[in-house]
């Protein structure tokens, strides 16, 4: 009788504190433009506005993270002379947008920087983080947790990246950090549409992000669709004093004009949209929980965010603006020496896809493919497609851009003070690039979990850096600006083949 | 779809599009791009020593060759 009391108040114990786990987002309350985790409020750290260096990291569970670090430890060896002094590729990086398996990988980088080479291969790429995911479920305090039909799996990943990975950094500590800006994506269940951890979009919200760890905005991106659940949000009641960006005035009446700048309107009011309680006879939001899952789903390259600065006027990194920087005069064709201009700019976009190339394994046997083949096709297919029409758009963006610039130049002697046309750089670094078949193949038959044999971390790391050294557009990007690369990847485990 | 102006002013200051104070579209008297076609409204920020203090325009139609042009004032000229 003595030990079943025992047993009942262990876990009266236990379900209380499983109450004290269902999460509530942070209330913000009094929105404030000019703090908070935005690009415009993080400190430069001498990087320059002249060279604007645009990474984004795809999903893809370790393969992904691997590949990222490949990249980016390459690019800290570029060796770049700029501006009067000699800086990396890598401390030129203005904007890393990542997804899932990418957002570990930039995660670490904003909050810690150079440790990304020192411990997280360790600390993250070399680690079963699937078993520990499993693990962790299973522990009998935690399962007790899922008592509560609001709790969620992804909360166990939420404590385990925050204890094990980013030690329960917060926003307000990647802010600290400065560039580069780290947009971490997730998607809106609802919408849709990626969902970025940015404090513009927690605004919508009034919730401040400042007080949400970096190891929630992780495990929200990485929340693959079946292994983890949907983590929520609290969309909380307008009292934050939320001021509507000037252009929301504007959207409706430019509905035909515009369409996709009206659907961003709609999607934006959503969030702020406000409905009269039936209970309490008080307004509350219509959507009072925002559900997310993992980035990819809406956008597994992390590209969104740059399709937006280069098609969005509001957004706060817009690339259109940047340009307009260097916007010729308008009338005059007063000659001016060369020497009158001022030194060059340069746009760089550069894409880390770790995703798969189609396979034709079922192409193989006369047997029609079976439900589970279908079903994978039926979930992967739109995603492949939408990443390579974005990657597309990018291109076709920047080169319509670049033909543009150059028209308005045309005929046009400059006059004092102005610029050159800026230059344009898009760099794609994917596994179809790879030229050796054999390698191609085994790259692509890694899978997109959370758990890789460590030689196969190792030759994802090094083929991030093969990749750079063989991109004709990273050797043409690096000539134009003077950089030097020691291009044999031996600095990366595993040895390069030179 | 891309669009392209010129706001004329006697000096060169910033341009600001749609009511968004953060950061300028670019400077008065230079072939500006807007990304995207329909009503916009531009002003030249703080000091509001310009006439007049903003103008809302629709901008369609317009090419790197014929930019749509508009006239700021200092006030009193």
């Amino acid at each position: 009788m003595r030990r079943l009391r025992v047993w009942c108040l262990a876990f009266v114990f236990a379900w209380l504190g499983a109450c004290s786990v269902v999460y509530e987002n942070p209330v913000l309350e009094a929105q404030q433009p000019e703090s908070g985790y935005r690009f415009r409020t993080l400190a430069a750290n001498g990087n320059s506005d002249e060279l604007f260096v645009v990474l984004t990291l795809s999903g893809g569970g370790t393969r992904a993270a691997a590949l990222s670090h490949g990249v980016m430890e390459t690019l800290r060896q570029v060796s770049l002379p700029w501006q009067g002094r000699h800086t990396s590729l890598l401390d030129e990086v203005d904007v890393i947008s990542s997804v899932s398996g990418g957002s570990f990988t930039a995660a670490y980088y904003g909050l810690f920087r150079d440790r990304l080479f020192r411990d997280f291969p360790q600390r993250m790429l070399y680690r079963d983080l699937q078993a520990e995911l499993v693990n962790t479920v299973f522990w009998p305090p935690h399962a007790l947790r899922f008592i509560y039909p609001e709790y969620r799996r992804t909360e166990l990943a939420v404590d385990l990246y925050d204890d094990t990975l980013f030690e329960g950094r917060t926003f307000a500590d990647l802010q600290a950090a400065g560039r580069p800006y780290i947009i971490l994506n997730a998607t809106d269940v609802s919408l849709g549409v990626p969902f970025r951890f940015i404090q513009s979009r927690f605004d919508t919200l009034c919730s401040d992000l400042s007080r949400i760890t970096i190891g929630r905005a992780v495990a929200a991106s990485s929340a693959f669709p079946g292994a983890f659940s949907p983590l929520t949000l609290r969309n909380h009641p307008d009292g934050c004093g939320y001021r509507r960006p000037g252009w929301f005035a504007l959207a409706p009446r430019n509905r035909e004009y515009d369409p996709a700048g009206y659907q961003r309107y709609l999607n934006e009011q959503s969030y702020l949209a406000q409905v009269r309680d039936p209970e309490t006879g008080g307004w509350r939001k219509r959507r009072p929980y925002i559900h997310l899952t993992d980035g990819g789903v809406a956008d597994n390259l992390g590209l969104r965010a740059v399709i937006d600065s280069l098609v969005d006027d509001a957004s706060e990194w817009s690339i259109n603006k940047w340009i307009n920087r260097t916007a010729p005069r308008a009338d005059g064709n007063a000659r001016s020496s060369r020497e009158d201009r001022k030194g060059s700019r340069h746009l760089v976009i550069i894409v880390v896809d770790a995703g798969r190339e189609r396979a034709f394994g079922l192409d193989r046997v006369p047997t029609a493919p079976g439900l589970t083949d279908v079903l994978t096709a039926s979930a992967s297919v739109p995603i492949d497609n939408y990443s390579r029409a974005n990657i597309e758009l990018v291109r076709e963006q920047l080169a319509q851009r670049l033909r543009n610039e150059s028209r308005l130049r045309r005929g046009r002697q400059p006059l004092p003070g102005d610029e050159r046309a800026p230059g344009l750089h898009f760099v794609y670094l994917g596994f179809n690039n790879v030229r050796d078949d054999g390698l191609r193949h085994r790259l692509n038959d890694l899978p997109t979990n959370f758990h890789l044999p460590r030689e196969d971390v190792d030759l994802l790391r090094r083929t991030g850096c093969e990749l750079l050294r063989d991109s004709v557009r990273f050797a043409a990007l690096l000539k134009t600006l003077g950089a030097k690369f020691e291009a044999d990847c031996r600095f990366i485990p595993g040895g390069g083949k030179g | 779809m891309n669009e392209y102006v010129v706001i004329r002013y006697p000096t060169d200051r910033d341009v600001y599009l749609d009511r968004d104070h953060a950061v300028p579209l670019g400077r008065t008297n230079r072939i500006l791009t807007i990304s995207s076609s329909g009503w916009h409204i531009f002003d030249l920020g703080e000091p509001v020593d310009y006439t007049p203090e903003s103008r809302s325009v629709l901008i369609v139609n317009t090419d790197v060759d014929s930019p749509h042009e508009l006239q700021f004032e200092p006030k009193g000229a």
